[in-house]
């Protein structure tokens, strides 16, 4: 009764759903009918996985429950993060630097020099017209400066020398050198 | 023109139309109804008193003492603090003859008694054979806000009359004062 060999017998098991779907290839379903017309029992295979599969998409759909679907995107979410970390990874682990060294290098150089050049870098001179008032601003303030220093040179010999120390100097001669 | 250039000609440009809004005017308005501030040419008069323009003829105030202040910033920030507390700088310097001096040492004795019916405190006051130096300070509280100098120098044939407003500290004006050389500014010399 047996008309098929057991490899042939296993490939059309394995084929039965797809075929019931629709889903074979042009070549497979005509290999699939070629043996399925060899041995005609299994026809009904056939007709009962197709029974099978109407049953099937004959039951309404179902939604899925908000909190288990949270779940599941969650851990898609997870498992996306993690496939781009690890390509992310394995990109940098491939990279071969030693051919970007020099150029590596130029970089690191050039950021040296730009530094270098603002860094202590005296700022642009102002204006003429700042400048000058800078200028005028100074020298009030070294006006101000000798005028204090002058006073207190006049007050200091003209006063506390000739009108304090001198008479005490005078009169308590004794007393000062103590 | 460098980048750093145009930002500081903008921010320059920016100040000086400040400056002239009606912002900028009420700043300067705002010196000058200030307590330390004096109008040199109406209190002093050296102009009709000597009967010519002043040689020196300073006056730093809004925005431009600000500028002045930024501008120091960098070169001495110790002057940009300074600076930064003052609100003007107005000097009147006039070169004069020995006649002349004589005359403004008599003239100076009036400009004394109205600063001080004005409220300012007599500070210093040195005469003798050869020069007349008056100073005065303004107190808000124990703050000084405004400072006056009047200096006749015989032997010089040199009049100076400044007024400087804002928080003074002149301690710090004399130790700053000193790192600048008043041969540096060529208007008397």
């Amino acid at each position: 009764m047996t008309l098929l060999e057991n490899q042939d017998r296993e490939w059309l098991n394995s084929k039965i759903e797809a075929y019931v779907d629709g889903d074979l290839s042009l070549v497979d379903k005509q290999r699939f009918e070629l043996l399925l017309d060899a041995e005609k029992a299994l026809w009904e295979d056939v007709h009962l996985a197709g029974k099978i599969s109407s049953s099937l998409r004959a039951i309404p759909d179902e939604s899925c429950p908000d909190r288990v679907l949270v779940n599941v995107m969650a851990h898609v979410r997870q498992d996306i993060r993690q496939s781009i970390w690890t390509h992310v990874q394995r990109f940098f682990l491939n990279l071969n630097v030693a051919h970007l060294k020099p150029a590596l290098a130029v970089v690191v150089l050039f950021l040296v020099v730009i530094t270098s050049t603002q860094i202590g870098r005296p700022t642009e001179n102002p204006p003429i017209e700042v400048a000058q008032a800078l200028n005028d601003v100074k020298w009030t303030l070294a006006f101000l400066s000798e005028a204090g220093r002058s006073t207190a040179a006049t007050v200091k010999s003209d006063v506390i020398e000739d009108q304090v120390v001198g008479p005490m100097s005078r009169n308590f001669p004794a007393k000062l050198e103590n | 023109m460098n980048r750093s250039k145009k930002i500081f000609i903008f921010i320059f440009v920016c100040i000086l139309i400040g400056g002239l809004t009606p912002e900028g005017a009420s700043a300067r308005q705002g010196v000058r109804t200030d307590p330390g501030f004096i109008d040199l040419d109406r209190v002093g008069g050296f102009d009709t008193f000597f009967n010519r323009d002043p040689k020196i003829d300073v006056s730093i105030e809004g925005a431009l003492m600000k500028l002045v202040a930024e501008a120091s910033r960098t070169e001495d920030p110790e002057l940009a603090t300074l600076l930064s507390k003052l609100k003007g700088v107005y000097v009147r310097g006039y070169e004069t003859t020995k006649a002349e001096s004589e005359r403004a040492r008599k003239h100076a004795n009036k400009i004394g008694q109205d600063l001080v019916d004005l409220g300012w405190s007599s500070v210093i006051r040195v005469r003798n054979e050869t020069e007349h130096f008056q100073m005065f300070a303004k107190y808000k509280g124990e703050m000084v806000i405004g400072m006056v100098a009047l200096s006749i120098d015989v032997e010089a044939n040199e009049t100076t009359f400044l007024n400087i407003v804002g928080n003074i500290d002149p301690g710090q004006i004399g130790r700053i004062g000193q790192k600048f050389n008043i041969g540096n500014v060529p208007n008397f010399n």
